[in-house]
C-alpha cells in the first residue's frame, strides 16, 4: 500500500516537474533565447543579419547597419531628413522599393540626382489605412521588393507582428516612417529609431535594438553628402543667411 | 495535279455597303489619280455609266448618283470576313490579292461526296454572304484565277475544256506588263492557245524569265507561293447561372469554372494571356464589362481567379446576376525564364505579378512607377508612369552635374505660411515661354521653426511659396 503511494507521489512529482520544464522552454523560445536546430533556425538567424546604412559612424552604432529583413520604426518629424537617412541604403538595392502613402509626392528627379535608380520604385497611394497595410503586406510577401517605406500613423502590435512575418517570407524591410505618434506601448519591431533635428544632420536615438541595449543620443554628421543642408554651412558662408524680411529689402532697394 | 477553285469578287466595297438590294440608287466607286469608276451597280449600270468612265461623266450621265472612294483597308477586312466565313467549310483558302480567293479542292474531295456537294456547300454559304462573285476550277491556281477573273462561272472539273476555254483567253487578260504583252502580241502571238503551243525550252530563248516563270506556273509546271489563311484565336465562354445571384461573393466558384477552361485552352496552345474580360448579365439592366489586366502573362486559373476577386470586391451590382462570360481575344507567347537556376527563390511571386495584384485591388492609378523628365520646371521634371517601365537606369551614363531638389514635392504649389530663415539661394529657374506654362522664380532652401529643410521660391510679384520638403 505504501509502495503504491510513493509511486503515485513520485509520478506526480515528475509529471509537474516536466510541466515546468516544458513552459519555461516555451517561455525562453517565446522570448528568442534558444537555439535550436530546427528548419526555422536560418531564418532566425538572418534576422540578425545587417545591410550597411551607408553612413560609418550610423553602422557602427546599430552593429553593423540595418536589418536584412524586418520591421523598422522610424519616428520623426517631416521633413529634417528621415528619407534622407535611408537614400543610401536604397540606391544599394536591386530588387523594387515600394513607397506607400508618402505625404506628399516623391520627387524622381531629385532620386535621380542623387543617384538612385527610379525604375525600381512603386508609388502607392492607397484610399485606406487598411488598404496601405494590406498593400504593405503584400509587397513584401511577393518576395519582389527589397524595401518598403510606409508611412502610417499609430499601429496595433498584432499589425506589426503580420508585417514582420510578411517580411521574413519575402526577405524584405519595412520602414514605417511615423511622426506624432500619441500611442507609448512598444512595438515588436527589429530596430525603432527616433530622429531630431540637429545643426549638423541628425540627432539619431536607437530606442530598440534586437539583440543589443539601449544607448546614448549620437549625432549623425550629414555635412559631407548634402553639406547644403546642414547649418554648419551657415557658419562658414554666414553672409548668405538672410531672413525673408532682410531679402525683401535688398530686393525692394 | 492538285485542282483548285477560284473565287472572285469583282464589287467587294459595293456589296457591303446595302445589304437592302430594293433601296438602291445608282452608286459608283472610284479610284486612281483620275477617279475613273471601278465598281458600279446594276442602277448604275442601267443609267448609262460604265466601267473606268472618269467621274466627271460618269457625273453628267446619271444627276442622282452616290459616289464613294475606293477604301483598300475596308476590302482587305472583307475579304479576311469572307475568308474567315467559308474556313467553317473548307480548310485551305489563301487569300489571293485584294479581291480574291482561292480554294484548294482537291484535299477537301475526302470529306465531301464529291465536287458538286463541295460546290453546293462553298455556294450556300456565299450566298448568306450576299456578294456578287465569279468562279472557275482550274489545275494550277494561275489557271483557276484567269478564268474565274474572266467571268467562266462554270462548274467544270474536266481538264480538255478548261483548257479550251483557257486557251480562248486574249494575251490582255494575262497579269504581264505592259512591255511584254507587246511583246507577245508582236510576234503574232494574240491568244492564250498560241502562247500554251510554244514549248517553254523556245519561249525561254525569245522572251525572259519572268514570262518563263509565268507560263510555267499557269501550266501548274512551276510551284506557285500560296499561304494559306489561319483563323484569328479567341476564347469567348458563357455560362447561364442555374438561379440568380445578388451576392458577388457566390459569383466565385462560377467563375473559376469558366477560368477553368480557359487555362485548358490556353495550355493546348501554349499560350498566356495578359487581360481577360468579364460580361456580368444583370437582370433589366445593362451588362457590367469588367477588364481584369495582369503585367505578366498568366494561364493558371487560380491565379486568374485571385485576380478578379480582388476586382469583383470593387464591384458593386445593380440588379441580380443572371449569366457570366468571359473572352479573350489577346494572347502572347510564354516568356523565358530569365532568373537563374540556382539562386534562392524567396518570396511568391514575381514583380509584374506583385503590380497586377495591386492594381487589381487598389485600382491603376492608386499604382504608379515614377520617372525623371528633362524639363528644367520642378513640377514637370518629375512624372507618373506605368510601373516598371520606366527608363531611368539607361540614361545614367549621361548623367548631368548633380542639382539640390527635395525628395518631396507637394502636389500643389501652397503660400508660405510660417516665419523661415532662408539658407540658401536664390536658384532662378525661369522658362516655360514656349507652352503656356511659363514660370519665373527664385528658389531658395530654408528651415523653419521646427528646423525642417523647406524648398520656397519667390515669384515675380514677389509672393512667397512653398514648393517641397527635404525630407
Amino acid at each position: 500500500m505504501l509502495a503504491l503511494l510513493i509511486l503515485i507521489y513520485n509520478t506526480v512529482y515528475v509529471y509537474s516537474k516536466v510541466c515546468v520544464m516544458a513552459n519555461l522552454i516555451d517561455f525562453l523560445q517565446h522570448q528568442n533565447l534558444v537555439w535550436q536546430g530546427t528548419e526555422n533556425a536560418p531564418v532566425s538567424r538572418q534576422a540578425y543579419e545587417t545591410v550597411s546604412t551607408g553612413f560609418d559612424d550610423l553602422d557602427k552604432q546599430l552593429r553593423g547597419g540595418l536589418p536584412k529583413q524586418g520591421v523598422v520604426d522610424i519616428q520623426s518629424q517631416a521633413g529634417i531628413g528621415e528619407l534622407r537617412l535611408l537614400l543610401p541604403y536604397l540606391r544599394g538595392q536591386t530588387r523594387m522599393c515600394a513607397v506607400i502613402h508618402p505625404p506628399a509626392q516623391l520627387n524622381a528627379h531629385a532620386l535621380f540626382h542623387q543617384g538612385v535608380d527610379t525604375g525600381r520604385f512603386l508609388v502607392i497611394t492607397p484610399n485606406s489605412p487598411q488598404e496601405a497595410l494590406w498593400a504593405a503586406e503584400q509587397c513584401l510577401k511577393s518576395g519582389a521588393c527589397d524595401s518598403v517605406l510606409l508611412w502610417h500613423g499609430d499601429l496595433e502590435i498584432h499589425q506589426v507582428k503580420r508585417l514582420q512575418l510578411a517580411a521574413q517570407t519575402g526577405q524584405g524591410l519595412i520602414c514605417l516612417l511615423r511622426s506624432d505618434i500619441k500611442q507609448s506601448a512598444s512595438l515588436p519591431v527589429c530596430l525603432s529609431l527616433k530622429l531630431m533635428p540637429h545643426d549638423l544632420g541628425l540627432t539619431v536615438q536607437i530606442t530598440k535594438r534586437r539583440g543589443g541595449w539601449a544607448k546614448p543620443d549620437f549625432i549623425l554628421d550629414m555635412s559631407s553628402n548634402w553639406p547644403e543642408l546642414t547649418s554648419q554651412s551657415k557658419a562658414s558662408k554666414s553672409a548668405q543667411v538672410v531672413t525673408i524680411a532682410q531679402a525683401l529689402q535688398q530686393a525692394n532697394r | 495535279m492538285a485542282l483548285w477553285l477560284y473565287l472572285h469578287f469583282p464589287q467587294l466595297q459595293l456589296d457591303s455597303l446595302y445589304h437592302d438590294r430594293s433601296l438602291q440608287q445608282p452608286t459608283i466607286i472610284v479610284a486612281g489619280r483620275g477617279h475613273s469608276v471601278v465598281q458600279l451597280n446594276f442602277e448604275a449600270h442601267q443609267a448609262g455609266i460604265r466601267l473606268d468612265m472618269g467621274l466627271g461623266a460618269a457625273a453628267a450621265t446619271c444627276s442622282s448618283l452616290c459616289v464613294h472612294e475606293y477604301d483598300k483597308a475596308q476590302t482587305a477586312q472583307r475579304l479576311v470576313e469572307l475568308a474567315q466565313w467559308l474556313y467553317l467549310s473548307t480548310a485551305e483558302i489563301h487569300l489571293s490579292g485584294a479581291c480574291g480567293l482561292l480554294l484548294k479542292v482537291s484535299g477537301m474531295l475526302t470529306m465531301y461526296r464529291d465536287i458538286t456537294e463541295y460546290w453546293q456547300t462553298i455556294q450556300a454559304r456565299l450566298h448568306v454572304q450576299n456578294v456578287c462573285y465569279h468562279f472557275s476550277l482550274g489545275y494550277s491556281p494561275l489557271a483557276a484565277q484567269l478564268l474565274a477573273e474572266a467571268q467562266f462561272d462554270m462548274l467544270c472539273a474536266d481538264r480538255e475544256r478548261l483548257e479550251y476555254h483557257l486557251g480562248r483567253l486574249p494575251i490582255s487578260a494575262l497579269a504581264l506588263p505592259n512591255k511584254q504583252l507587246q511583246g507577245l502580241v508582236r510576234v503574232g502571238i494574240k491568244s492564250l492557245q498560241a502562247l500554251l503551243a510554244i514549248p517553254m525550252l523556245e519561249l525561254g530563248k525569245r522572251f525572259d524569265t519572268e514570262l518563263v516563270h509565268y507560263v510555267g506556273r499557269l501550266r501548274g509546271k512551276l510551284h506557285h507561293p500560296v499561304t494559306f489563311y489561319q483563323p484569328p484565336e479567341v476564347f469567348e465562354r458563357q455560362l447561364t447561372l442555374l438561379y440568380e445571384l445578388e451576392n458577388l461573393d457566390w459569383v466565385a466558384k462560377p467563375l473559376l469554372k469558366l477560368l477553368i477552361q480557359l487555362e485548358q485552352f490556353l495550355k493546348l496552345r501554349n499560350k498566356l494571356t495578359k487581360s481577360i474580360q468579364f460580361t456580368l448579365v444583370q437582370r433589366d439592366c445593362e451588362a457590367l464589362h469588367l477588364d481584369i489586366g495582369s503585367a505578366e502573362g498568366e494561364y493558371r486559373a487560380d491565379k486568374w481567379q485571385g485576380l478578379c476577386l480582388l476586382v469583383l470586391e470593387r464591384t458593386q451590382l445593380a440588379a441580380p446576376l443572371q449569366s457570366i462570360a468571359l473572352s479573350v481575344t489577346e494572347f502572347c507567347e510564354p516568356d523565358e525564364i530569365g532568373s537563374d537556376l540556382f539562386s534562392e527563390r524567396c518570396g511568391t511571386m514575381t514583380a509584374a505579378g506583385l503590380v497586377a495584384v495591386l492594381q487589381a485591388k487598389l485600382g491603376t492609378q492608386a499604382v504608379q512607377g515614377i520617372e525623371p523628365r528633362p524639363d528644367a520646371r520642378p513640377e514637370l521634371a518629375t512624372s507618373q508612369c506605368p510601373p516598371l517601365t520606366s527608363r531611368a537606369s539607361s540614361t545614367a551614363s549621361l548623367r548631368p552635374t548633380p542639382m539640390l531638389r527635395p525628395n518631396l514635392l507637394l502636389p500643389q504649389i501652397l503660400p508660405l505660411q510660417q516665419p523661415v530663415t532662408l539658407v540658401h539661394g536664390p536658384e532662378r529657374i525661369c522658362t516655360g515661354w514656349w507652352d503656356g506654362h511659363e514660370i519665373e522664380r527664385d528658389y531658395f532652401i530654408a528651415q523653419d521653426g521646427s528646423k525642417r529643410w523647406l524648398w520656397v521660391f519667390r515669384d515675380r510679384l514677389q509672393h512667397w511659396y512653398l514648393h517641397g520638403v527635404f525630407s
